[in-house]
């Protein structure tokens, strides 16, 4: 199926604009002109493909380091292909277990509310005066700012999938 | 550290900020997200300077990437916030030690003698 973004005016979602000329809006191989525009937001199969893209953890996280202007180390495969295949030493599991309640922490909560969260958040502290004033916040806020726009496109999508499957 | 309850509201949003913020650095960190892992506990840390545990955290995100000593250094400040670590956090602490000591031993005695002496003060402070 071949698709434009043209189709969509700018501010139409309020999501992503369309892509300029010759530019394609794309991080990580990921493409982010992933939203259907309004007429098509009922096709089931284009929304069920892109959905499973995006549901790869791996691409979400490929796509937000990728908006990093930093670059990574180079002994550090950032996408692995698969979960923690790249924590396998001792070293770097005694590393990695400090997260673990952090972790469980965020995974009790609703995804729902994890997005609406996100989002929430992502938006207040973009308006904090204090951190926009420090440099060094943009790339963190650059990041959450991605995050909550993933889950906002995984809402609309599983909207869309909700009307294209009834 | 303040009891909870004597928090104000804007103290509480901002633990509970940092919180998710942490977790969702965690979420990066097992995807292999490094650097997005690492900018989000920056921002965290902007929020809130003395939470000890946003160090920790980024510390390991340092020994990740293979800056030993910076690691080293961040512990050594989240140790003084902390007061006390945890058991992961103590064995994360004595792992980085031994690795500090392993990679000043590949360069010249001086250094390894140097290294020993500053192992053994990071140690008396994270105990």
């Amino acid at each position: 199926m071949e698709r434009t973004t043209s189709e969509t005016a700018p501010g139409q979602t309020g999501l992503l604009k369309p892509s300029s000329a010759g530019k394609t809006d794309s991080v990580a191989g990921l493409d982010l002109n992933i939203l259907p525009p309004a007429d098509h937001r009922s096709d089931a199969r284009f929304v069920a493909t892109r959905m499973a893209v995006l549901r790869r953890p791996p691409a979400l996280a490929m796509a937000t380091a990728a908006l990093s202007a930093k670059p990574l180390p180079q002994d550090m495969p950032l996408d692995s292909g698969a979960p923690n295949q790249s924590v396998s030493s001792p070293w770097n599991s005694t590393i990695a277990e400090g997260f673990s309640t952090d972790l469980d922490r965020l995974a009790s909560l609703d995804p729902d509310l994890l997005a609406w969260r996100v989002t929430e958040m992502s938006s207040r502290l973009s308006d904090r005066p204090d951190l926009a004033a420090q440099p060094e916040a943009a790339a963190g806020l650059r990041v959450l700012g991605f995050q909550a726009l993933m889950f906002e496109h995984l809402q609309i999508l599983k909207s869309a999938a909700a009307e294209g499957n009834p | 550290m303040t009891p909870i309850s004597k928090l104000s509201e804007a103290d509480l949003q901002d633990r509970n900020d940092v919180a998710m913020l942490r977790g969702l650095a965690g979420c990066h960190f097992s995807h292999g997200g490094l650097a997005a892992a690492r900018e989000l506990l920056e921002l965290a840390h902007l929020i809130l300077p003395d939470d000890g545990q946003t160090l920790v955290l980024l510390a390991r995100v340092q020994a990740r990437t293979g800056n030993l000593l910076s690691a080293a250094n961040l512990m050594t400040r989240a140790t003084r916030l902390l007061g006390k670590l945890s058991s992961k956090d103590l064995s994360f602490a004595r792992h980085l030690c031994e690795r500090l000591e392993q990679q000043a031993g590949a360069g010249d005695p001086k250094r390894r003698h140097h290294a020993a002496g500053a192992t053994d003060q990071r140690m008396a402070m994270a105990t």
